[in-house]
């Protein structure tokens, strides 16, 4: 007993004499402090447009931490709130405006980062990282996710599809007809927003839909809207999609093996194969089909980039500056280098360097090129932060019990409307 | 069951000293023995405490900005506002107090029966002893990680897999709503009565065996002897298990966290069928950061376990003075 | 000399109140040719405890191919190491079946997954030595000294017991950020410190053994803090060994207020740095015996400490649970 509480004793302080040591550092460098969400891989990503940064630079130091997506938001609003903690950081699309909106944030527009990037990139994306009607830009896109739809074409040809179904109803027969094939198990896999406003925003948009219109009213539960929330459901009841909490973010073993038929996911999982299966060039990415006669809108989503409100004025300037950095193609080059090693490669928010993706099959970068044109983000208007939870509560309700399509609808509508 | 404290003990004698003596037989030493726990008790439990009801008075997110989001007090609104009107929160109670009298009932049930059964002082015992007992020594993260793996939905899960060799189709364990509070209520069992068998255990073996010498030469069964003696003998026990139980199962949370995230950012699974009060309290505050509102979930948390316990007390009480 | 014996006496009669038994019948315990079968759902329970301990020693030396298998394999086909480090694995290029095993994964956190053993065995450590010894400096002047409030201040230290400890957790999480303490060893240690449990255990410990040792050494002109050294810490000591392993095990474990106060990876304790995992590598099977392999890690220390302190444990909970 005393042995062993002398060992822990000794061992506790020698391991305190480790971790508290300080890091050694020269006096005159200015620290840029990146917080980068999502995994190791992205701050690896983020690290190598430090790295150019600080390369171009002199007497700057680019520090990148990797936060997670499920507490990333409050250690943000944590560090708001006590005033230390990151200079930057990339988050959630949202999360500009709630942080900016609780006064957590620096304004871009004048450290001029706001006007320089705009043009530079997707309106539809840039529309989303700022409030309605808000004069503020907390937040600009720093990299984009894209909804597709993805498949193997050998279990494709087994079915007897011929080429990728545009319109819903050819999706509908061919996922009816993949579920025949010998081997599938499940024809359609939802990956990204299973079963939530996410998974569901593709459909509806194709199907001509909307969450608002153009002046925040609500949409959602109009006709279009009710009718793409059925054909949505179709993926769960006809076609054995798993249900949310089955088999979370197992698409692509699943889809190589043949377990799977179509699976819906972001371009993430492009960078996922490319990274872990050169040798599979069987799989491919089409759009995400459409009702006839409209367009396909796939969901856009991805991280935005913001500086800390609380971060002096000199170094939200340095900041800035960064930021800015990341819209340069060499930048862009560099960081997908490290991307595609490590299975995070990065697409930019600015659309023409998707090119510099050289990882990518033709078919595959043709596709992510063309749904970027049409893709749409999530809505700005006010209110729908608070709203998700409950639009996607109203969808389950439907999809996974027993209201009507037209009442799960309607709750979701009364709800988002209660915020506007 | 304690030994008494001597009473002469514990009241102070007014004397005539002088200085520190004047409030302690001890002088200074007492209160410089004492200053550093009282100090941070005052410091990290009850200003914490105070300061949380407060909160629950407010609108408060730490930031503050006047223009943007001012902080302020709301009077009784967020208690209205969850009382009345937060479905969420509706189901979060809900789906708490089914776990919490699943969990504290099955529990107490588990752990007599397994003091029971390996009360006798046999080797075997000792070992199947330390066995149900491992589990409140391991990581809470660490065994949700491997049941997160047991109850996975696709054929890969572990259950699934099993079933898969007899013949039976795929289960989606974390997926149906039915089955989230039953899992983790069984979580809590496998992970809780090797505690509640060592309490008992412990219990059992302070009853005098002249007792049951006593009962045999009456002729009372096996049977009777259970339901006359030690049943009786163990109330103690089990009042004490059941209220630490239900204060323990109230505040579940890593089960909750790990096993049913919402898509990002939020907590409770499909439909929130496993929402509990501490992970929606955790999504309130540190999701949302509603300060404010979340320390009102916290309030009511306390209450409501504030209340179970006297109820409990209460009851144990007036059955005792029935008899 | 009196204390040691006292403490002897004391240590011998808590053996023989846990290890007294079968001194009784009880339901369970039948004798004859059914006893083997009547326990049989004994031996059933025993795998259902064992199986999750089994599935994360043994899938954290499964290669990922092995791990997909149904129906799953009892026993690896092939021992790897590669879930906690593959020599094989290049951070630049990406291999077939070569994984990124737990120990080559944090890159951007020094030490990597040993920065979080680190971490933990500090603050463990810290924690449990400074709280156990402000509790029983606080123990020993509520129990033995006479002295005005202590009644009132007994009360309040009982009382907090029964506030769920997340009712503090939102201003205790601002309390920290205010000091500038949040993602610091301050944050996970100081608000850690004042335990209510421990003194009211200790009180409890010390109020059953005779003021006449403590009164002896006053009159023979001890001063408090030798007599706090020399008499009533050696006496308090299983008592003290009890509530050594509680707090060690419990800090070892505790997840939720190092989930609130990290802001860095490097400062997450091992919980944290497993539920972090955990979410980074979602439901990719890939990742899944590296999670095993953490967890296994993980649990280790504490059940090698249970293992090693078996005897005061039980005590430990024992005592805790009849007084």
């Amino acid at each position: 007993m005393k042995r062993l509480g002398i060992i822990s004793v000794a061992v506790a302080v020698a391991a305190g004499a480790v971790i508290t040591a300080p890091a050694n550092s020269a006096t005159k460098v200015t620290t840029l402090t990146v917080w980068s969400t999502g995994g190791d891989a992205d701050a690896l990503v983020m690290g190598a447009a430090g790295k150019a940064f600080e390369a171009a630079n002199p007497g700057v130091k680019v520090k990148v931490e990797a936060i997670g997506w499920g507490d990333g938001y409050a250690k943000v609003l944590a560090a708001a709130a006590s005033k230390s903690g990151p200079d930057i950081f990339t988050g959630g699309l949202s999360w500009g405006i709630s942080a900016g909106d609780k006064g957590a944030l620096a304004d871009l527009r004048p450290l001029g980062v706001a006007t320089s990037i705009q043009p530079k990139v997707p309106a539809q994306i840039y529309k989303a990282l700022i409030g309605y009607k808000s004069s503020k830009v907390y937040a600009v896109p720093y990299d984009l996710t894209l909804m597709m739809m993805f498949y193997d074409k050998t279990t494709m040809k087994n079915a007897g599809v011929t080429s990728a179904p545009k319109t819903i109803a050819e999706f509908n027969a061919a996922a009816a007809k993949i579920k025949a094939v010998s081997g599938v198990k499940n024809a359609v896999y939802n990956e990204w927003g299973n079963g939530d406003w996410l998974g569901f925003f593709s459909w509806l948009y194709s199907s001509g839909g909307s969450f608002y219109d153009a002046k925040c009213n609500v949409t959602i539960n109009n006709a279009t809207g009710v009718s793409a929330l059925e054909q949505y459901k179709k993926l769960y009841t006809d076609f054995d999609a798993p249900k949310p909490g089955v088999a979370d973010w197992s698409m692509n073993d699943n889809i190589k093996s043949g377990k799977y038929g179509i699976g819906f996911s972001g371009n993430f999982q492009a960078s996922s194969y490319y990274t872990y299966y050169k040798d599979y060039k069987n799989w491919t990415a089409a759009p995400v089909p459409s009702a006839t006669g409209k367009k396909s809108v796939a969901f856009i989503g991805g991280r935005g980039i913001s500086i800390m409100g609380y971060v002096p004025a000199t170094k939200q300037r340095l900041a800035a500056k960064f930021i800015s950095s990341l819209y340069n193609v060499d930048v862009v080059k560099a960081m997908n280098v490290v991307g595609a090693a490590n299975n995070a490669i990065f697409l930019s928010p600015v659309v023409d360097f998707a090119d510099t993706i050289a990882s990518y099959p033709a078919d595959v970068l043709a596709t992510i090129k063309s749904q970027l044109k049409d893709a749409q983000g999530p809505p700005n208007c006010i209110g729908w932060e608070d709203s998700q939870n409950d639009v996607t509560s109203a969808i389950t309700k439907y999809l996974f019990g027993s209201t009507s399509a037209q009442d799960a609808l309607d709750a979701a509508a009364k709800a988002m409307k209660s915020r506007l | 069951m304690a030994t008494k404290e001597k009473t002469t003990n514990l009241s102070y004698v007014p004397t005539k000293k002088k200085g520190f003596y004047k409030f302690s037989d001890s002088g200074i030493a007492s209160y410089v023995m004492l200053a550093p726990f009282v100090l941070l008790f005052i410091f990290w439990s009850v200003y914490p405490v105070l300061s949380s009801l407060r909160l629950s008075f407010m609108r408060y997110n730490a930031i503050c900005d006047d223009n943007l989001s001012p902080c302020g007090s709301v009077g009784f609104g967020n208690y209205t506002y969850l009382i009345l009107h937060d479905s969420r929160f509706h189901k979060a109670i809900l789906n708490t107090s089914i776990y919490v009298i699943g969990a504290v009932t099955l529990g107490l049930i588990a752990s007599l029966s397994l003091s029971l059964a390996l009360q006798a002082d046999t080797r075997a015992n000792r070992v199947l002893r330390v066995i149900f007992f491992l589990p409140s020594v391991t990581s809470g993260i660490a065994v949700v990680l491997v049941w997160g793996w047991v109850f996975r939905g696709d054929d890969i899960g572990l259950l699934n897999s099993l079933l898969h060799s007899f013949g039976i189709a795929p289960v989606e364990w974390l997926a149906t709503p039915s089955m989230a509070i039953p899992i983790l209520i069984f979580m809590s069992i496998w992970g809780g009565a090797g505690f509640g068998m060592v309490l008992f255990l412990a219990g059992l073996n302070a009853i005098p065996a002249m007792y049951y010498e006593a009962a045999v030469i009456d002729g009372a069964n096996r049977r009777d002897r259970f339901r006359y003696i030690t049943l009786p003998l163990l109330k103690p026990v089990m009042v004490y298990v059941v209220i630490t139980g239900t204060i323990g199962a109230f505040q579940i949370f890593e089960g909750v966290y790990l096993l049913f995230p919402t898509s990002v950012g939020s907590i409770g699974g499909l439909q929130d069928m496993a929402l509990m009060i501490v992970p929606y309290l955790y999504d309130m505050g540190f999701n949302h950061f509603r300060l404010g509102y979340a320390s009102a979930v916290a309030w009511i948390l306390f209450a409501i376990i504030f209340a179970i316990s006297l109820i409990n007390i209460r009851v144990t009480k007036s059955l005792e003075d029935l008899r | 000399m009196n204390a040691k014996r006292t403490e002897k006496r004391l240590e011998r009669k808590n053996d023989a109140l846990m290890e007294r038994s079968g001194n009784f019948e009880n339901p369970f315990e039948t004798k004859g040719i059914f006893s083997k079968f009547a326990r049989a759902p004994i031996y059933i329970l025993t795998l259902v405890m064992i199986a999750p301990y089994y599935w994360m020693i043994t899938s954290s030396f499964k290669s990922v191919k092995e791990l997909q298998k149904v129906p799953p394999t009892l026993i690896p086909e092939k021992w790897i190491s590669g879930n906690y480090y593959d020599t094989k694995y290049d951070p630049n290029m990406y291999q077939q079946d070569v994984l990124q095993g737990l120990f080559q994964r944090f890159t951007k956190v020094k030490f990597g997954f040993g920065r979080f053993f680190l971490n933990s065995f500090f603050i463990t450590t810290t924690i449990t030595i400074l709280t156990l010894f402000i509790g029983s400096l606080a123990a020993y002047v509520v129990a033995k000294h006479r002295f005005k409030a202590k009644r009132a201040i007994y009360l309040v230290i009982i009382g907090s017991m029964m506030i769920p400890w997340q009712v503090g957790l939102i201003p205790g999480f601002l309390l920290v950020d205010d000091l500038g303490w949040l993602n610091s060893f301050m944050a996970y240690i100081i608000p850690a410190l004042p335990k209510a449990f421990i003194v009211f255990f200790l009180v409890q410990y010390l109020s059953s053994i005779p003021d006449e040792l403590i009164e002896a050494a006053r009159i023979d002109g001890a001063r408090e803090w030798t007599i706090y050294f020399r008499i009533v810490l050696p006496l308090l000591k299983p008592a003290m060994i009890a509530m050594m392993i509680f707090t060690a095990i419990g800090e070892w474990n505790n997840f939720l207020w190092p989930l609130i106060i990290t802001q860095s990876q490097d400062m997450a304790n091992l919980p944290v740095a497993l539920a972090l995992l955990k979410n980074s590598g979602a439901g990719n099977i890939g990742t899944q015996g590296v999670i095993m392999a953490a967890a296994l890690l993980v649990s280790m220390p504490t059940i090698i400490l249970y293992f090693l302190t078996q005897r005061h444990f039980i005590r430990g909970i024992a005592l805790s649970g009849i007084k």
